[in-house]
């Protein structure tokens, strides 16, 4: 390594490929940086010749340096060949750790070696050995001793010592659910057990309140993201406890509370109006769904006067009103088609109109009345793609939120846990003849005298 | 052929209603299939004289089918559903009691007794016992035929559907001209279903009220309803619609649900609701009901029933009645849910936005009633965790152990010994993809389903052994060496009418034996319910899950 210090210019090279997030430079940088040619080749090789930078072909064929702090090249100064290829690997595999399987792959090094490299890298504080708990419990890995393990390899904060914390993961789903049920049941001290009713509800809690409440009530000292709160609650929902709604689910409602309203007043001229319009718009509608949708937003955009609601008056009028529509087709091609009117509410405007072009237009009377329970069905439990396609957009609308709600749970009073047989060892075993039989069963015994007392 | 929890439960049924012989008859049909005369009277080793009484009997119970087919010649076939629904007897009396009065309930208890049975009869043998009330039962049993509580038996009945079902299936395929393909064969199947359907309901249909025979009897006076001269036809035999008080049975079961689910008050409108539709609710297999507006809804709420307490408003609000009504309405259509979830948990959907009127859909109330008892079971026997990993696995279809884990927030070990566990009592089952051709375990995935038709077929088998233990039990404390002696001092004329003649040492043995019996039987009840839930209900939509 030649004696002398570094220049400026080599000095600046280093600074700036330092100071990027990758510490590297590529080639055309390095230009840009120095414009003279000879000067900066020149410092470049110096660079590379006492190790602070090393050369590197990106993937793309690229030239680029990456730079090396003093730091290192002192540390690696005193180890050996292999100890340093060893090092290097280490490094590269940054804070998901290297497998000593894979670091023997990747060095073509004896275990022998490998072994004694690791354990004078371990000794000198340079790496540390480490066991993931998430994709492979029993590798050991090795990574640098300053660095984190990354959330991959200690599987985040739902893992104590290497093990799934459940008792933690219960305590805070209780808490979250705690805050949930508070917010969605009225506060009443008779045992009656009111509900808000949809038009009266308070703003459910979001995912993110519930964070925010977490990370309040010092129940933990774990930092949890939003993502993680998801989860817990996801465990909430399939346990029954709560529900997801999209947040503007009681805007439906109102909105169709109110069309109740102002269709009482003007509900004919109404119609005949839809009907006039969606008649003209029909033959278009067969082949191009672009015109159906627009018809249907320019006459959303009138009712929403009548509606007379907010921000989201344009998607209500237009699930409100297009029921009408539908009905207006459905009599003009004399096909009485009650599956497309009774799941109006929910649907949103895109749906409708494919779905209504494809299955009422297409078809003939008879035909759609065979085909409609089977289709009915289908329909109601998976929507269709475009179905959640437009529901997405009208998620992506209102910010993507979903709120949660706590619900109780219908629970069927299974009559069989009541009898000794519900949980009986010796069910299987149990038979007429047999040396376990019902007439003679100790826990049938049991169960008679047991409920004797209870009635006394 | 039933298999062999059901056979021993169908044969207790029978020993306890019909007596030993009968059981007998009734054993060698379900353990050996479909029988002739000759072979039922070799196999079971009694008397022809007495076989064929027994016989007698099971078809005019309606549990016994024959079939002729021409290269058997007449065969006879136990019908396990029918005998199961025995269980239901005592439930069903007390419903046409609740719904038309005592009379109702005496001749439903009567109907019952007889299998089958003409009108006069009816009225003879319970005018006969009590005071000249003949009047109180014509008009109990007019309204029962009416409301569809009671149905003519006829000829069908009687013979084997699946016989019949065969015939008609080779029927329409002999329509078909080359070779089938699937879709004609599944065509075929349903216009054979349909056709039997078609003639069941025609069969019942005409012999229902018979206007030509009305006008007959117009003039010796035996008019009932003067208005369309409708009249019971004397010569018909009437036996009891069980479907019908089967709907009873499932509307109850919403109504709870719904309770559970919401509160008291949001349980009196879906009972508002059900009952609304009720009479034009014939079968269990209906999708939905008719849509109901909402004021049709709001005459079946009186006045005392309790609205305004389930829903909070603010502190000086007080919505009307209708309004209350609507917004419970709303909470149970899932109004304010419109994902697949939301429309999955509710129990009402409307019939579009602007009718207002709405309509029950039994279908997904039952398809979830059923899930429940399939959960109730797995949180019976293994906990929380198993109901999380059924839920799971029902959402998102099959998954591995791995996986599940994971997004069920459950330890790898702890979710090992519990899914095999679950799938030894069949609650889940597991699909093998090996990764090479050896086949070897270890290189295999391990995928995770729940397979609900075995599952429920599996909780079934459990529940008819455990009737049949319950029953088992009955009788064997019936036959107890203390009890019985008392029992049949009990049967005794003089001390059935002069019940001092037993001493306090019988009284107490009576007393204890009676008690046990009726929690032996509330709990049969009670597991028959579960039975209801899981069989009854799950005549919609079996195949496609």
């Amino acid at each position: 390594m030649p004696g002398r210090k570094l220049n400026a210019l080599e000095q600046r090279l280093h600074q700036t490929a330092l100071a990027d997030s990758e510490k590297t430079l590529t080639q055309a940088e390095c230009d840009a940086l120095i414009p003279d040619k000879k000067p900066r080749v020149d410092a470049i090789n110096f660079l590379l010749g006492t190790g602070l930078f090393r050369a590197a072909r990106g993937s793309d064929g690229t030239l680029s340096y990456r730079a090396v702090t003093k730091n290192e090249l002192d540390v690696r100064k005193d180890l050996a060949g292999e100890e340093n290829l060893v090092l290097s690997h280490i490094q590269a595999a940054g804070n998901e750790g290297i497998w000593t399987k894979h670091l023997k792959a990747k060095t073509e090094l004896h275990q022998t070696i490998i072994d004694r490299c690791l354990k004078s890298l371990v000794q000198k504080d340079l790496v540390k050995g480490i066991t993931g708990v998430k994709v492979h419990p029993t590798r050991k890995l090795y990574m640098l001793a300053h660095l984190e393990p990354s959330v991959d390899i200690t599987g985040g904060p739902w893992y104590t010592d290497k093990e799934l914390d459940t008792e933690f993961i219960k305590l805070l789903s209780s808490a979250c659910l705690r805050f949930i049920r508070d917010k969605t049941f009225p506060k009443s001290n008779t045992d009656k057990r009111p509900l808000y009713s949809i038009s009266s509800a308070p703003s459910y809690t979001t995912a993110q309140q519930i964070q925010a409440f977490l990370s309040k009530s010092k129940i933990t000292e774990t930092q949890l993201s939003v993502e993680h709160v998801e989860m817990l609650l996801n465990v909430l929902i399939i346990d029954g406890e709560i529900e997801k709604i999209p947040a503007f689910g009681g805007a439906l409602w109102e909105a169709s509370a109110a069309a109740d309203k102002s269709d009482d007043e003007e509900a004919t001229p109404k119609s005949k109006r839809s009907r006039r319009s969606s008649s003209v718009h029909r033959g278009r509608d067969d082949d191009e769904d672009s015109a159906g949708e627009g018809s249907s937003r320019r006459r959303s955009r009138k009712s929403s006067k009548h509606v007379g609601s907010a921000s989201d008056s344009e998607g209500h009028g237009s699930t409100k009103k297009s029921p009408q529509k539908s009905r207006g087709r459905g009599d003009d091609t004399g096909d009485d088609e009650p599956s497309s009117r009774r799941k109006s509410r929910s649907r949103s405007k895109r749906g409708r109109s494919t779905s209504l072009s494809s299955s009422d237009l297409d078809s003939s009377p008879i035909k759609s009345e065979q085909d409609s329970p089977p289709r009915k069905r289908s329909r109601k439990r998976s929507p269709s793609p475009q179905q959640l396609v437009a529901g997405m957009s009208i998620v992506d609308d209102y910010g993507g939120a979903f709120v949660y709600r706590a619900i109780r749970q219908e629970h069927v009073a299974l009559g069989w846990s009541q009898a000794p047989c519900g949980r009986c060892p010796q069910f299987d075993f149990c038979s007429d003849k047999g040396p376990v039989n019902p007439r003679e069963c100790e826990y049938y015994g049991e169960w008679l005298r047991a409920g004797a007392v209870k009635i006394e | 052929m039933a298999d062999q929890d059901t056979a021993r439960l169908c044969v207790q049924i029978i020993r306890s209603h019909f007596g030993p012989l009968t059981a007998t008859v009734a054993s060698v049909l379900l353990t050996r299939g479909r029988l002739s005369l000759a072979q039922v009277t070799r196999f079971s080793s009694l008397k022809p004289r007495t076989v064929m009484a027994s016989i007698l009997v099971l078809v005019q119970h309606n549990l016994a089918w024959h079939a002729t087919s021409d290269e058997e010649g007449e065969m006879i076939e136990f019908n396990v559903e029918e005998c199961l629904t025995r269980l239901r007897f005592g439930q069903f009396v007390w419903q046409a009691e609740n719904l038309f009065g005592l009379a109702a309930g005496e001749i439903v208890s009567l109907i019952l007794d007889h299998g089958q049975i003409r009108p006069p009869d009816v009225i003879a043998m319970l005018s006969a016992t009590k005071s000249k009330e003949s009047a109180v039962y014509s008009q109990a049993l007019h309204k029962l035929v009416t409301s569809k509580h009671l149905k003519p038996a006829t000829e069908l009945s009687h013979t084997s559907p699946r016989d019949k079902l065969i015939q008609y299936e080779a029927d329409a395929k002999k329509e078909i001209k080359n070779f089938p393909t699937t879709k004609e064969l599944r065509h075929a199947k349903e216009k054979a279903e349909a056709r039997l359907k078609r003639e069941k309901e025609e069969a019942e249909k005409g012999g229902f009220v018979m206007q030509r025979v009305a006008e007959q009897k117009v003039s010796r006076g035996v008019k009932r309803k003067a208005v369309d001269e409708e009249i019971l036809d004397d010569s018909v035999y009437f036996r009891v619609n069980m479907t019908k008080f089967n709907i009873h049975v499932r509307n109850k079961l919403i109504e709870t649900a719904a309770r559970e689910r919401f509160n008291e008050s949001a349980a009196i409108v879906m009972r508002a609701v059900l009952k609304a539709t009720e009479a034009k609710q014939l079968e269990l297999s209906e999708i939905r009901s008719d849509p109901i507006s909402l004021s049709n809804i709001a005459s079946h709420i009186s006045d005392d029933d309790d609205l305004a307490g389930g829903l909070s408003y603010g502190p000086n609000k007080r919505p009307t009645t209708m309004a209350l009504i609507k917004d419970y309405l709303g909470l149970l259509a899932a109004a304010d849910n419109p994902t697949p979830a939301g429309r999955a948990s509710a129990f009402l959907s409307f019939v579009g936005s602007t009718s207002g009127k709405v309509q029950v859909e039994f279908e997904t109330i039952c398809r979830r009633l059923r899930r429940r008892a399939l959960e109730a079971v797995a949180r019976e026997r293994y906990g929380d965790e198993a109901v999380r990993i059924i839920r799971f696995l029902l959402d998102e279809g099959k998954m591995n152990a791995e996986n599940l884990a994971k997004v069920a927030m459950m330890a790898n070990k702890d979710m090992r010994p519990l899914l095999t566990s679950l799938s030894a009592d069949s609650l889940v089952s597991v699909q093998e993809v090996p990764k090479g051709a050896d086949r070897n375990p270890i290189r295999t995935f391990y995928i995770w389903y729940v397979d609900l038709h075995k599952a429920y077929t599996v909780i079934l088998g459990n529940l008819y052994k455990t009737l049949y233990n319950i029953g088992a039990r009955r009788r064997a404390e019936e036959e107890d060496s203390r009890v019985k002696p008392v029992l049949e001092k009990c049967e005794r004329s003089d001390v059935r009418d002069d019940a001092s003649l037993l001493n306090r040492v019988e009284r107490e043995v009576l007393k204890d034996w009676e008690d046990r019996r009726d929690k032996l039987t509330i709990l049969e009840m009670r597991v028959e319910e579960a039975v209801f839930i899981l069989r009854d209900l799950g005549v919609l939509g079996i195949g496609d899950e």
